[in-house]
């Protein structure tokens, strides 16, 4: 999401989701709309776009509505859940304006941001979830604590899967920025949380590997697809397989492709 | 066979599924045709010194900084600082959204050896929200010394002799 105001953030998320629905295929789809890093701003819970606008959870909700609209307009086959996704960016230096997270009001803006979902109405053919895109290399500040707690908050007031679109950028048994493997866990793997992992890259980021050892640290039975990008070798296809072929677990066949 | 599609916008929208095999099966290539429409607002060119960036962390790392714009038909956003696998390797990420598409792809710009960039200059302001995207002219310095500008009529990069 780019807009500048919250009514082109409702433009923009019934087109994406109106030209989502229409190239969707026969089954289930996720459609991820992802509203940029957690903030807090004045005592509101919301997010910062990637370029960089504010929005309330409560302007958000009106966006996912409107996803919600825009995929009912332009419906042809199949059923969607529609997922809203922030990021981890920054929570400890978040900029000017916004209030640094600690553990206490990050568990709350995960708490807040599944609340944002309960006032959706939707059709008999769409559901709605929360996720994120949490990457250690996005916070050099913020302890990894903060980035779990605000996964626990969305994770314990959601009844909805949380999908984790993040990294693992872990060599042995230390990450980027502080973390653990173990921390990793905490976000991509345990009851209620399930991960599409980032597979850019097999070279020198080999994260087939990665992700290969975070599943057998954190026991996941299966992922719940892959997140692919063409500014990495991989096609999209070959994310997914680079994954399958490295790791003993499942492999669900999703692909997210960024961009789009 | 579940047939899934999954999304992201945010960055990006797109889309491929696969199946059990992983044999491509269906792509949603955007085709937003009627759908896509104008915003109401533009985004003034501005730098931004602290940016979220559109891509991943394990793509750009450190990010020193950023430009941007949006007209009321596309945005592109520049951001520089260098590979995160390479430090030693300067890179832009540029991201462009086609609202009136529904349309999105970011491309990565490598400078060898310059160390992480800086954008210095580029069109700021009001009223060349549509122009820069055209063909903007972003100046940069590397940790290492190297000055150049990224073009953005056509992506690509030159660098100032001394």
């Amino acid at each position: 999401m780019t807009a500048a105001n919250a009514a082109d953030l409702k433009r923009q998320a019934y087109d994406a989701a109106a030209s989502f629905a229409r190239s969707q295929g026969p089954g289930e789809s996720l459609l991820v709309l992802d509203f940029g890093a957690a903030r807090l701003k004045k005592g509101t819970y919301g997010a910062a776009l990637r370029s960089g606008t504010f929005f309330s959870n409560e302007e958000i909700g009106t966006a996912l509505q409107a996803a919600a609209h825009g995929y009912e307009d332009h419906h042809e086959r199949g059923s969607v859940t529609i997922a809203y996704v922030n990021s981890n960016a920054f929570l400890g230096r978040p900029g000017r304006g916004y209030k640094a997270f600690d553990e206490v009001t990050a568990r709350e803006a995960g708490e807040q941001q599944a609340k944002t979902l309960a006032g959706l109405d939707l059709s008999a053919h769409q559901s709605a979830a929360i996720g994120g895109d949490i990457e250690p290399g996005y916070d050099a500040v913020a302890k990894p604590e903060v980035a779990i707690a605000m996964v626990a908050g969305a994770n314990s007031a959601s009844g909805k899967p949380y999908y984790d679109v993040g990294t693992a950028p872990c060599t042995g048994g230390n990450c980027t920025n502080g973390w653990t493997p173990r921390d990793i866990c905490e976000v991509a793997g345990g009851h209620g949380r399930v991960a599409l992992p980032e597979i850019y890259f097999a070279g020198v980021v080999d994260q087939p590997s990665q992700w290969a050892k975070i599943q057998k640290t954190c026991k996941i039975d299966s992922f719940a697809g892959v997140s692919s990008s063409p500014i990495g070798p991989f096609s999209p296809q070959g994310s997914w397989r680079a994954l399958r072929e490295k790791t003993s677990a499942g492999v669900d066949p999703v692909i997210v492709v960024f961009p789009g | 066979m579940v047939v899934a599609l999954l999304s992201v916008l945010a960055a990006g929208a797109a889309v491929a599924c696969s199946s059990e095999d992983g044999a491509e099966t269906s792509s949603a290539e955007r085709d937003g045709g009627d759908i896509g429409r104008a915003m109401t607002e533009t985004i003034p060119a501005q730098i931004d010194a602290q940016p979220q960036t559109f891509v991943s962390s394990e793509v750009l790392r450190p990010v020193t900084n950023a430009w941007r714009t949006a007209s009321r038909e596309r945005l592109t956003e520049v951001d520089a600082g260098a590979l995160a696998a390479d430090r030693s390797t300067g890179a832009f990420a540029i991201f462009r959204h086609d609202f009136v598409l529904t349309r999105q792809d970011v491309t990565l710009i490598e400078v060898k050896d310059s160390g992480p960039l800086r954008i210095t200059k580029a069109p700021i302001g009001a009223g060349v929200e549509e122009s820069a995207q055209r063909d903007g002219e972003i100046e940069f310095v590397g940790a290492h010394g190297v000055r150049g500008t990224l073009h953005l009529s056509d992506d690509t990069v030159s660098l100032k002799e001394g």
